[in-house]
């Protein structure tokens, strides 16, 4: 029987994480390098199946956000610009890039979308208004807010992400 | 009101909020992060929208006399207490905000109010700036509590 790629990494990745390479103590230290540099290689293929389940996962919620119509809040909020929709799927792929993706998409009250991040006590999320504002936020706990507004074009907009990817690895 | 035993038709705007009382507000469970509200939950642009404790009970938020007619199964509601609104300040560019209430009664919801930002030195409304107005949404964001849980 021929095995897909796909089928091969979800039959025996679990595994792979579990064991240790099975060889004898006189060659433990060759084969163990040759073991962590295959580990290496399968754990980079694994993450970047999980972030391309997050980024579907987040294309489809953008979507979903993007036909939100007036008052979808119930309290007159405006639905989001098809500019602030299309600013937010470019920060997904810019994100992606940036190895800093995030945990959700909403829609804001304001006018617009924002990406989220939530990690533990720490919180931070880049929102692209509906009238061409772009704003970075992190906080973590009680603890003064870091906000900044920036232009929302690639430059910028990869500044913002590196913000957010230094405030939650710091 | 007909089913609304908090409600009333007197629209006269009662200007004194009382320290103890809560702030309600509805919500969806998109809108919740670690049993946290999302601060794109709140509309500092225009006044976010509240029920004042002091002519309402928590669920009468979710009443349609409250919600322009619409029945909302499965939203839940949470509340901050006037006094914590009251106690946020933000200085920037040397100008001193906060945040105001303002009964604004409606025919069918006599709890209706506004949380708005305002300067604090003349004490008027104000159309804050962007991060001015962001930084109070965070900060009402980590003031509410949740009440009733929004379902599935």
């Amino acid at each position: 029987m021929k095995y897909s790629a796909d089928a091969y990494l979800d039959d025996y990745l679990p595994a792979f994480d579990l064991v240790g390479p099975p060889i004898s103590l006189p060659f433990y230290d060759v084969a163990k390098d040759a073991y962590e540099q295959v580990l290496k290689k399968i754990l980079e293929i694994k993450e970047a199946r999980g972030a391309s389940r997050i980024i579907e996962s987040l294309n489809t919620r953008l979507t979903e956000i993007a036909r939100f119509q007036h008052n979808w809040d119930t309290y007159d909020a405006d639905p989001p610009s098809a500019e602030s929709v299309r600013l937010s799927r470019l920060a997904l792929r810019l994100a992606e890039h940036e190895r800093v993706l995030p945990n959700t998409a909403v829609a804001s009250a304001e006018g617009g979308v924002a990406l989220c991040w939530d990690s533990g006590a720490k919180h931070a999320y880049v929102e692209f208004g509906n009238d061409g504002t772009a704003i970075v936020a992190t906080y973590q706990g009680m603890a003064e807010p870091s906000i900044q507004e920036f232009r929302p074009d690639i430059s910028f907009i990869t500044d913002a992400l590196k913000t957010v990817h230094s405030f939650l690895q710091s | 009101v007909e089913g609304s035993p908090q409600a009333s038709d007197d629209l006269t705007p009662d200007p004194v909020f009382e320290a103890w009382e809560r702030l309600f507000r509805r919500f969806n469970r998109t809108h919740i992060q670690q049993n946290m509200i999302r601060s794109q939950d709140f509309r500092l642009r225009d006044g976010v929208s509240v029920n004042r404790e002091k002519y309402s009970v928590s669920t009468d938020v979710l009443h349609p006399n409250c919600c322009d007619g619409q029945s909302l199964p499965g939203w839940g509601v949470y509340s901050v207490k006037v006094s914590d609104v009251m106690g946020l300040l933000k200085i920037e560019n040397a100008e001193d905000y906060g945040l105001c209430l303002m009964h604004l009664p409606k025919p069918k919801c006599r709890a209706h109010s506004d949380i708005r930002v305002r300067v604090m030195s003349s004490g008027l409304e104000s159309s804050a700036t962007k991060p001015v107005r962001e930084y109070f949404r965070i900060q009402l964001s980590r003031l509410m509590t949740i009440d009733l849980e929004a379902g599935a």
